[in-house]
């Protein structure tokens, strides 16, 4: 989905711990962009905190999946 | 040309660039550190549905569902056709279906008759989700051997700017559009963080029958101050599916190994089907590389793809006066 130049976005950051420990990060949100939305757009997504970074492999872009 | 056309006031558009939000103006509130105790969570919150929950239109697509393996035996015998059944038809789906249903929530604050303290926030009933009471004032938790309701029993606490509630005693039910189901024994945890109109709800849902990991989802809902989104209509069953009233006795459902829907997704996606039967590795992106030899890029799509329909056929030629001549 395309946003054109005067697009605005912004975030709400929620962390949170849980009884058991587990740290977690729900993170909403709102675009708002008069040109290609009718409306604001909302998206809210929930992350859960790794222990440590061993799972974080960042590899350059490739054309193929 | 047509953003100051938009928005003459502006900023100058900046070069266009990848990852390059432009004007944007990023704004990142940290709710994390209260400003104050409570938060007003009551009105009328319309669901945008712009979160991906993962709908799909197969009937057996549990990818991205932590399942056991109880709770994958379980999905799998499911039959949507047991919801016909003229005592299932207006029974009421599970707590998580705030969720994953299509409605909003209407939200009210219960006082107390006289010292007007907060008692309870109530979210609505639907047609087919049952009154969400959370409890503010403290009341214990029922007996694990209490009667169990579609509702079950909610009780709630602030946490800085945020709501969180646990939810208990409901009862089986299924938590992703007739894919997966959770048992008597699960616990639904909400988390509400309200930012002016967007209200943001967090669902951790944790059952120890059906799930080896929680099930976290999340939807956003906006303030509808003219509150006209909101039905109130009643459910009424009706004759949906004759052999069922005929044969009160038939439960519709799949017997082990014989779900005619299980290789859907992998015969028109592609998809292997360890990762459409689900499980705690389906829900992280890392699972994408355990798959990425089994994966063959399916051939152009040609049925949901998202584009418009295709063209109608061309009425016959018309006859008559008016019609052009024969070539």
């Amino acid at each position: 989905m395309p946003y054109s130049a005067n697009a605005e976005l912004t975030e709400h950051w929620d962390v949170y711990k849980r009884p058991n420990g587990e740290e977690w990060l729900t993170i909403t949100t709102e675009i708002v962009d008069p040109l290609y939305l009718r409306e604001p757009r909302l998206v809210a997504l929930p992350f859960k905190k790794e222990p440590n970074g061993a799972k974080w492999d960042p590899t350059p872009c490739s054309a193929t999946w | 040309m047509a953003n100051d056309t938009l928005n003459p006031a502006g900023p100058p558009s900046p070069r266009p660039g990848r990852l390059n939000l432009g004007a944007s103006i990023v704004v990142v509130a940290l709710s994390a550190v209260p400003l104050v105790a409570q938060v007003d969570l009551a009105g009328s919150w319309a669901r945008r549905g712009q979160t991906d929950n993962s709908y799909s239109r197969e009937p057996v697509d549990l990818m991205g569902m932590p399942l056991s393996e109880d709770g994958r035996a379980k999905a799998l015998s499911y039959d949507i056709a047991s919801l016909s059944a003229t005592e299932r038809q207006c029974q009421m789906y599970t707590p998580f279906y705030a969720f994953t249903g299509p409605f909003g929530l209407q939200i009210t604050s219960e006082p107390d008759p006289i010292t007007q303290k907060l008692v309870a926030w109530k979210i609505a009933g639907w047609i087919d989700r049952d009154v969400t009471m959370i409890w503010m004032d403290g009341r214990p938790r029922p007996s694990k051997y209490a009667p169990h309701s579609h509702g079950g029993f909610t009780s709630g606490e602030w946490d800085g700017e945020a709501l969180t509630a646990v939810n208990t005693h409901f009862k089986l039910g299924d938590i992703k559009r007739h894919r997966g189901m959770s048992s008597d024994r699960a616990t639904l945890t909400y988390r509400f963080n309200r930012h002016g109109n967007i209200l943001t709800l967090t669902g951790i849902l944790e059952d120890p029958v059906y799930l080896a990991e929680p099930y976290v989802l999340t939807e956003s809902f906006r303030l509808d101050t003219a509150n006209t989104l909101f039905p109130l209509t009643a459910c009424e069953p009706i004759e949906e599916l004759p052999h069922l009233h005929e044969n009160p006795a038939l439960v519709p459902h799949y017997l082990p190994g014989q779900n005619p829907f299980m290789n859907e997704a992998t015969e028109r996606y592609n998809i292997p089907l360890e990762a459409v039967l689900g499980g705690p590795e389906t829900m992280y992106p890392e699972y994408r590389k355990k798959i990425k030899d089994k994966y063959v890029l399916p051939p152009p799509c040609t049925q949901g793809c998202g584009g418009p329909p295709p063209a109608p056929p061309a009425p016959p030629a018309p006859t008559g006066r008016g019609a052009a001549p024969p070539r």
